[in-house]
């Protein structure tokens, strides 16, 4: 009975702790013999904190029992990416460069958490400083989809995506520059909110692009992805992105449907390489959306396809410029092919980072022109479902092409236009592989981007499948 | 594509030295070498379509890195 609570989602969790039917020690105990189990065949983490864990739930039964009930989050493991600076724990951002760094505070979401009665259960698996979109890791070993382990769970949030997806925790943490936060829940089976770029605080952060780097909840539900935002979202001054938005409840308006939402689904770029499989479920998931009142068309999107070189130059420059003295220092020290990557954006000229912002800030304006004829874009997550760790290249309707821009190309664009996105489980290919739906919104327009996901979750079950460990 | 010259091997390393890149190592600089090789043609094709800023994009046929 106690494993149960594993498959249960934050918000059932939260129910039965406020109602006193379970105690926060039974829920920690049922997911750390969860961890114990899964965890040899997962790697979804790269730091364990099980006492921390006994310990802060221990805490919070003795605060709900004296009747401080804090909210949905209090006595609620947490699994956090390990690039989210941990006060007196270490926080590698998945490589051996850091392997000894014990950040001296703690991130802005980790505080944030914190004070909402949560606690982190362990810090998670991720790619080398979070600049990879598959779940390889040359130091810490590839994390292994749950669905099946031979299988990549995507990245850079790869720990957060298998976590969530096989029951070790609730609810997970990532980071979003390129995808990360979508693509590992695509290819996981769970549900990845990108939020606005700046509504979540990076203060305390390992920084990778600062004009890409976003923050975003990665759960089982769209209800439990706005649970986590009306405790993270929030100005914080020492990010000098953070918006200063008024305070809002992300829940409120999740059951308002999406009768009359008007769904554009760019005609450009998108399709170009897309696997059948992945076609089929994406549109599958738009006649469900008309079903339930939507109005689903095709929009056109003038250049598009430019905003990913755009993107891919910026991200490269900034992280080359964030890492340079270290590439220079102890650049044998990183995975070779991370390492190329990063000391490849030492070669951009300044001008090819400003001419690549301007064209970003062009095709952006594009995508929000277009957005004042819809209220939401609707793509595919990732062109495929999860293919083999070790596998390089892929073929989709006879182009070949790397598996990282395979998993990325469709993400990335809203990245880099800083815009809210949302990845939920639309279906599974024939060998029972997940496959995300992805749905856009206009800047601050997450609570639109959340109902429409959330009537889609209403409508369908995808959600609710859970892998066999 | 933009019509640029490409930048050619013996250039990309001269590039390397000035900006401080471990020499010693060959393979690495080939392989790297491999990976600066599309970053400058994803330039080349921001160049060719960026302007001012108020002016439409002229798009030619691109290619996406993820």
């Amino acid at each position: 009975m106690p494993d149960d609570l594993t498959r249960l989602t934050v918000s059932q969790l939260a129910q039965r702790i406020r109602g006193r039917e379970v105690s926060p020690v039974e829920v920690a105990d049922a997911f750390l013999r969860r961890i114990s189990t899964v965890e040899p065949r997962l790697n979804a983490f790269i730091t364990r904190l099980d006492d921390h864990a006994r310990r802060a739930a221990a805490a919070a039964e003795a605060g709900i029992m004296a009747g401080e009930y804090r909210g949905p989050f209090h006595g609620i493991p947490v699994g956090l990416k390990d690039i989210f600076w941990t006060k007196d724990v270490r926080t590698t951002s998945g490589s051996v460069l850091d392997a000894d760094f014990v950040p001296p505070v703690d991130s802005a979401v980790a505080s944030r958490f914190e004070v909402a009665g949560a606690y982190c259960i362990g810090k998670l698996h991720m790619t080398e400083f979070a600049f990879d979109g598959t779940s390889r890791n040359h130091h810490y070993g590839p994390a292994r989809n749950p669905w099946d382990t031979a299988r990549m769970a995507g990245g850079s949030s790869s720990g957060s995506g298998v976590a969530a997806a096989s029951g070790e925790a609730p609810i997970a943490l990532g980071t979003d520059t390129g995808g990360s936060v979508r693509v590992p829940a695509a290819l996981c089976g769970i549900t990845g909110h990108k939020p606005t770029y700046g509504l979540i605080s990076r203060y305390g952060v390992t920084p990778l692009s600062w004009s890409m780097d976003h923050v975003g909840p990665m759960a089982r539900t769209v209800e439990d992805a706005a649970l986590a935002l009306n405790v993270l979202a929030g100005h914080d001054p020492r990010d000098r992105a953070s918006l200063d938005t008024p305070p809002q409840d992300y829940t409120q308006g999740l059951d308002r449907g999406v009768n009359g939402l008007r769904v554009g689904v760019p005609r450009e770029y998108v399709w170009d390489m897309v696997e059948p499989e992945v076609r089929r479920a994406f549109e599958d998931a738009m006649a469900v959306l008309e079903s339930l009142g939507a109005v689903v068309e095709e929009v056109s999107i003038p250049d598009l396809e430019l905003i990913n070189p755009a993107g891919s130059v910026v991200q490269t420059s900034e992280a080359a410029t964030i890492h340079r003295s270290r590439l220079l220092a102890y650049g044998d020290r990183y995975d070779p092919v991370i390492r190329r990557r990063f000391e490849s954006g030492l070669f951009i000229p300044a001008e090819a980072y400003l001419a690549a912002q301007r064209v970003r800030a062009r095709c952006r304006q594009s995508i929000l022109d277009t957005l004042e004829r819809v209220d939401l874009l609707a793509t595919p997550t990732t062109s495929i479902a999860a293919p083999f760790i070790e596998q390089e290249r892929i073929v989709i309707n006879g182009q070949e092409v790397s598996t990282r821009e395979a998993v990325l190309r469709i993400t990335r664009i809203f990245s880099a236009a800083g815009l809210p996105a949302i990845s939920v489980p639309c279906g599974f290919t024939q060998e029972r592989l997940p496959i995300g739906l992805q749905l856009v919104g206009k800047p601050l327009a997450d609570a639109l981007v959340l109902q429409a996901a959330h009537a889609y979750q209403t409508a369908t079950a995808w959600h609710t499948e859970r892998p066999e460990l | 594509m933009a019509d640029e010259p490409r930048l050619t091997y013996e250039e990309f390393l001269v590039l390397a030295q000035l900006l401080g890149l471990a020499m010693d190592d060959e393979d690495h600089l080939q392989a790297l070498f491999g990976e600066v090789e599309p970053m400058y043609e994803r330039i080349a094709l921001l160049r060719s379509v960026d302007g001012p800023p108020d002016a439409p994009l002229a798009a030619p046929e691109a290619t996406s890195e993820g």
